[in-house]
C-alpha cells in the first residue's frame, strides 16, 4: 500500500478545519493558502490532505491537464525546498514534506487510470484492493494463450517461426480488447462519476455500483496489460535469436 | 571594525555567504560562481580553468593535485589516483571489471567501500575526492578573497543513492557544506536556459570521461522539469582510450612478443598516447602514435579517423539505448524533442555528434563549452539557493526505482523511477511469527525483478515492536527522497504508536563515524587551513577598507579647507593606508590585523566627520526634494 507522506505535525485546534501556525501559533484554515496570514511562514499541508485538496481541485475524474500542471508549478514555486535552504529547520521540513506530497499528487492525478485508482481508494479506504483479473468473457481465450506461449517458449528456435503468426494474431486480438476496456473506462465509466458529486446527493448504492464497475475495469485492464507484455516479450525475443 | 568602514560600506559585508558550484568530474573538475547574473568559471593563479581530477600521494605524506600530478603520472603510476569518481559509492565486486586498468592498488580486505592502498595507507574514494574539492575551494577563496564553506556539487544523473552519499561525504571531508547535489545534465540545461526565454522540450546528452547521462527536460516559464533520465555510470571517453590502448598493446605484443603488462608506467604511457590520438582525430583526419618501448625499440603508427571510429563505434552505440529508453519513459518521439544539448568532453568526437544527430534528427547545440557548462549550471543552482537568481526552479527526478525485498527475494517497487523529487512513500509491514519484536527490511534501488539483481542500499532492522500475535502489529515505514535524491527512512508501529528503532546499515557507504574520523584526519593540516582562512578574511577586510578610503579620502581636502581637520591628521591616515597596502599580501593574518587596527585608530575622527557629512547631505537632499515637490 502506498500513501501520502507528510510527517510535519501541525498542532490541531479543536475546530476540525483549523490549524495553529507552527511559528506564531496563529489559527490557520487547513485548506487555506498554505501560508500563515500573520507571520507569512509556510504551513504543513498535513498528512490527511488528499491529492485533490493539495492541488486545490474538486474530487472529479475530469481534469484539465494544463490547469493541473499550472497549479503544480505555482505550488512548487511556493514550497520547493530550494527556496528555504537558509530557513529555519522546521520550515525546511515543511517545505520538503509539502513538496513531496505535491509531487506525488501531481504524478497520480495527471494519469487518468492512476487518478481513478486513487479516487477509488479515497472513497473506499486506502487499503482497497483492486485485483488484477481477466474479463469474464475472455477467460477461455486467455487460458489458450498461456498454453500457446508455453509451447512457443519450449519449442526449438527453428520451430518457432511456424508458430509466430498464431501468436501475432492473438497479440492483436488482446491489444484490441485492452483498448476496448480502456475506452470503456475512460469514456463510459469515468464521465458517470463526476455527476455523482455530494451536492447531487447520489444514492449510496448508485455510487457503490459504479465504483465496483470501475474497479473491475481497472483490474481487467491491468490483467490484459500483463498478457500483452508476455506476448510482446515472446515475439520480440524470437526476433533476436 | 575599522572606522573607515562606517559611512557607506556594509552592503558587501552583510550579504549571505557565497555558494559556489562545483563539477566534480571523472577526468576534470571545475568551480564556478555567480558574478552578478552571469556564471563564471574560476581559474587558478596560472589561468587554468580545468583541474585534472588526479591526486598523487607522495612517500613523505605530502600530496599533489591536478596538473602537476597528471604530468608526472607515469613516474608515479602506483601512487597517483585518477578516475576516482568511478569508485565512489562502490564495493570491490562492482569495480572488478575495471580494476585491471587502474595502476593503483585496491585493498582486498575492504569489500563494501573500496579502499585505495598506497604505501600501506588506505584511502577511501571520498577522501581522495575531498583532496580535489579542497583544491577547488582554495582556488575559489584565493580568487574571490573570501572564505568558501558552501557548495553545490554535481553528479551524473544516473548515480544511485550510495554514489550521491559518497559525494556528499567528500564535500564534508573537504570542509564544504554541500547545500545541494545536482544532476550534471540538468545543471547544463540550467546554464543553457539562463537569460534565454527558452520553452519546449530539450534533450541533454552528456558523455564525459567516465559517465554517460541522457536527460529530457520540459522548459516552461523558468521551470525546468526533468521528465526522464537514463544513463550508464561506467561509460565515457576513457573507454575509447582503453579500446585504442588495447589495440596498440596487441600490436606491440604481436611485434615484440610482450606487451610489458608488468610495467604500469608503460601501460599508463600507452593510455595517455591513446587519449592524445583520440583528441587529435577530433580535428584531424589522422594521428600519429610514437612510443618508446621499455626494451628500447620504437613503436610508430598512423591512425586514421576511420580506424578510430571503428573502435569507438560500440561505445557510442551503447549510449543510444539509454536515449531510447529515456524517450520511451517520457512518452516522446525523437521528433518531439525541440533542442539537443551536448555536454562533456567526449561529445567533441565527430562520430558522437553524427550518431546523436541521426537519433534526434536535428543538429545538436554546443555553443557553450562542453567542459564548462556543468560547472556554470551548478553556479546557477547555487544562485537559486542563495536567492541571487530569481524566477528559476529545477524539478528533478530520481533515476532509479526504489523498492523493498519481499519474501522469496522479489522486489516490490515503492517509488518508481523518474518520479519528481522530493517524493515519498509509506509502506506497512507486519510480523510473521507470534511475539516477533523485530522486522528486517532490505531497501534496493534498480529496475530488475529480483532483489539480488538490484543495488542494495541499506538493511534496516525495526526493533522495539510490542510482542503481539503474528500479523497483528502494523509497522508503518516512511521513505522520503529529498531534493538531492537522498533517501531517509522512519518507522512507527501504528497500533501502539511506538516509534520503531531503525538501525541503518548502509550497504556501500561510510558510516557517520568514519566520515567524522576522515574529517579529523583531513584536518591534520587543520592549523594550516585555519591560518589560510584567517589570512583570506583579513585580506578581504583590508581590500574593503582600502576601496572605501579611496572613495572618501577626497573629502579630507574639503574638511581641511573648512578648518575642521588638520593636515597632519590626513598625513597620518594616508601613511597608515599605505602601510596597509604594503602588508595586504603578508602571509600572517596578525600583521594585516595590526595594520587594520592602526588605520582604525588614526581615522576614527575623520570617519565621524564623513558620517556627519553624509547625514548632512542626506538631510539637505531631502529638503531639496521636498522643496521640489512643493
Ligand atoms: N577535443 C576532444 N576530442 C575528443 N575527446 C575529448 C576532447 N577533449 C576532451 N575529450 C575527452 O573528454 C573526456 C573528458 O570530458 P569531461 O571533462 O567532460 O569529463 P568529466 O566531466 O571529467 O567526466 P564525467 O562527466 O564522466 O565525470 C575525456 O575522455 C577526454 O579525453
Ligand atoms: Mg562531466
Amino acid at each position: 500500500m502506498m500513501d501520502v507522506v507528510t510527517e510535519a505535525k501541525a498542532v490541531r485546534v479543536p475546530s476540525r478545519r483549523m490549524w495553529r501556525c507552527w511559528a506564531c501559533a496563529e489559527e490557520v484554515a487547513a485548506t487555506g493558502e498554505g501560508t500563515c496570514p500573520r507571520c507569512g511562514k509556510i504551513q504543513p499541508l498535513g498528512a490527511e490532505t488528499d491529492y485533490f485538496t493539495a492541488l486545490g481541485l474538486p474530487r472529479r475524474m475530469a481534469i484539465d491537464r494544463a490547469d493541473l500542471e499550472r497549479r503544480w508549478h505555482a505550488l512548487s514555486r511556493r514550497f520547493h525546498p530550494d527556496f528555504y535552504r537558509t530557513g529555519e529547520p522546521r520550515e525546511r521540513i515543511v517545505a520538503l514534506e509539502n513538496t513531496a506530497l505535491l509531487n506525488r499528487a501531481y504524478r497520480a492525478l495527471r494519469d487518468p487510470i492512476a487518478r481513478a485508482e486513487y479516487l477509488v481508494r479515497l472513497e473506499e479506504g486506502a487499503g482497497t484492493e483492486i485485483p488484477s483479473q481477466p474479463p469474464q468473457e475472455l477467460f477461455e481465450e486467455i487460458l489458450e494463450i498461456q498454453e500457446l506461449l508455453m509451447d512457443y517458449r519450449a519449442a526449438a528456435p527453428d520451430e518457432r517461426d511456424a508458430r509466430r503468426p498464431q501468436l501475432e494474431a492473438r497479440r492483436q486480438e488482446i491489444r484490441r480488447e485492452y483498448e476496448r476496456v480502456e475506452r470503456y473506462l475512460t469514456q463510459d465509466l469515468f464521465p458517470r462519476w463526476d455527476p455523482l458529486s455530494p451536492e447531487a446527493a447520489p444514492s449510496p448504492t448508485e455510487k457503490a455500483v459504479l465504483l465496483a464497475e470501475i474497479k473491475e475495469a481497472i483490474g481487467n485492464r491491468a490483467y490484459l496489460r500483463r498478457v500483452l507484455n508476455g506476448l510482446e516479450e515472446a515475439l520480440s525475443a524470437s526476433g533476436v535469436d | 571594525m575599522p572606522a573607515l568602514d562606517l559611512p557607506i560600506a556594509g552592503a558587501h559585508r552583510h550579504k549571505q555567504p557565497r555558494v559556489v558550484g562545483i563539477d566534480l568530474g571523472t577526468t576534470n573538475s571545475l568551480v564556478a560562481y555567480m558574478d552578478g547574473d552571469t556564471p563564471r568559471v574560476i581559474p587558478d593563479e596560472d589561468g587554468r580553468r580545468l583541474l585534472p581530477s588526479v591526486v598523487c600521494f607522495h612517500a613523505d605524506g605530502s600530496l599533489t593535485v591536478g596538473e602537476a600530478a597528471k604530468r608526472r603520472l607515469t613516474e608515479n603510476a602506483a601512487r597517483t589516483v585518477y578516475s576516482v569518481k568511478r569508485l565512489m559509492g562502490r564495493g570491490l565486486a562492482d569495480v572488478e571489471a575495471e580494476r585491471c586498468f587502474l595502476p593503483y592498488r585496491l585493498s582486498e580486505q575492504h569489500l563494501d567501500v573500496v579502499r585505495i592502498e598506497i604505501d600501506g595507507r588506505l584511502y577511501s574514494p571520498p577522501e581522495v575526492s575531498a583532496c580535489i574539492l579542497k583544491d577547488l575551494k582554495r582556488r575559489a577563496e584565493a580568487h574571490l578573497r573570501e572564505p568558501i564553506t558552501q557548495a553545490v556539487i554535481t553528479v551524473p544523473a544516473y548515480f544511485n543513492d550510495s554514489q550521491r552519499q559518497a559525494t556528499r561525504d567528500a564535500g564534508r571531508i573537504a570542509g564544504l557544506d554541500v547545500l545541494r547535489i545536482v544532476n550534471e545534465p540538468t545543471a547544463a540545461c540550467l546554464a543553457y536556459g539562463l537569460h534565454r526565454a527558452r520553452e519546449g522540450t530539450v534533450a541533454v546528452y552528456d558523455l564525459g570521461g567516465g559517465t554517460f547521462d541522457i536527460s529530457i527536460l520540459k522548459l516552461q516559464e523558468g521551470i525546468f522539469e526533468v521528465v526522464a533520465t537514463n544513463g550508464d555510470t561506467h561509460l565515457g571517453g576513457d573507454d575509447m582510450d582503453r579500446r585504442l590502448a588495447g589495440c596498440v598493446l596487441n600490436e606491440i605484443r604481436a611485434a615484440e612478443g610482450t606487451d610489458f603488462a608488468d610495467n604500469p608506467a608503460f601501460t599508463e604511457e600507452v593510455r595517455i598516447a591513446a587519449e592524445i590520438a583520440k583528441i587529435t582525430l577530433t580535428d584531424a583526419e589522422e594521428a600519429e602514435i610514437h612510443l618508446e618501448l621499455p626494451n628500447g625499440s620504437l613503436y610508430y603508427r598512423t591512425l586514421l579517423r576511420e580506424e578510430f571510429e571503428e573502435l569507438a563505434a560500440p561505445i557510442v552505440a551503447q549510449t543510444l539505448e539509454p536515449c531510447r529508453r529515456a524517450l520511451a519513459d517520457a512518452g516522446l518521439t525523437p521528433e518531439e524533442i525541440n533542442e539537443v544539448i551536448l555536454v562533456g568532453g567526449a561529445t567533441r568526437v565527430p562520430l558522437v555528434r553524427r550518431r546523436v544527430e541521426e537519433l534526434f534528427r536535428k543538429r545538436p547545440h554546443s555553443e557553450l563549452n562542453p567542459d564548462e557548462v556543468v560547472a556554470l549550471g551548478a553556479a546557477v543552482q547555487a544562485g537559486i539557493l542563495s536567492g541571487q537568481v530569481q524566477g528559476m526552479l529545477l524539478l528533478d527526478v530520481n533515476p532509479l526505482s526504489l523498492g523493498i525485498e519481499t519474501v522469496g527475494g522479489a522486489v516490490e517497487k515503492i517509488i518508481p523511477r523518474n518520479s519528481t523529487i522530493p517524493t515519498g512513500a509509506r509502506q506497512r509491514f507486519t510480523t510473521a511469527v507470534d511475539g516477533q519484536i523485530s522486522v528486517d527490511i532490505h531497501v534496493l534501488q534498480g529496475e530488475r525483478e529480483l532483489a539480488k539483481d538490484n543495488r542494495s542500499l541499506a538493511r534496516f532492522q525495526l526493533r522495539g515492536i510490542p510482542p503481539m500475535p503474528a500479523g497483528l502489529p502494523i509497522i508503518e515505514v516512511t521513505f522520503l527522497i529529498d531534493e538531492n535524491g537522498l533517501l531517509t527512512v522512519t518507522a512507527r508501529e501504528v497500533r501502539t504508536s511506538t516509534e520503531a528503532h531503525i538501525e541503518v546499515k548502509p550497504s556501500y557507504g561510510l558510516t557517520d563515524a568514519e566520515v567524522e574520523r576522515m574529517i579529523l584526519e583531513s584536518f591534520e593540516h587543520a592549523e594550516e587551513d585555519v591560518r589560510v582562512r584567517q589570512r583570506v578574511e583579513a585580506q578581504t577586510e583590508a581590500d574593503q577598507v582600502l576601496a572605501q578610503a579611496e572613495k572618501v579620502l577626497p573629502l579630507a581636502a574639503e574638511f581641511i579647507a573648512q578648518g575642521e581637520m588638520m593636515e597632519e591628521e590626513r598625513e597620518r591616515i594616508v601613511q597608515a593606508l599605505e602601510a596597509l597596502r604594503n602588508v595586504r599580501q603578508a602571509e600572517d593574518a596578525a600583521v594585516i590585523r595590526a595594520t587594520l587596527d592602526e588605520v582604525e585608530a588614526v581615522s576614527r575622527r575623520f570617519a565621524e566627520r564623513v558620517l556627519n557629512h553624509a547625514v548632512r547631505e542626506a538631510i539637505a537632499g531631502k529638503t531639496l526634494m521636498e522643496a521640489a515637490r512643493e
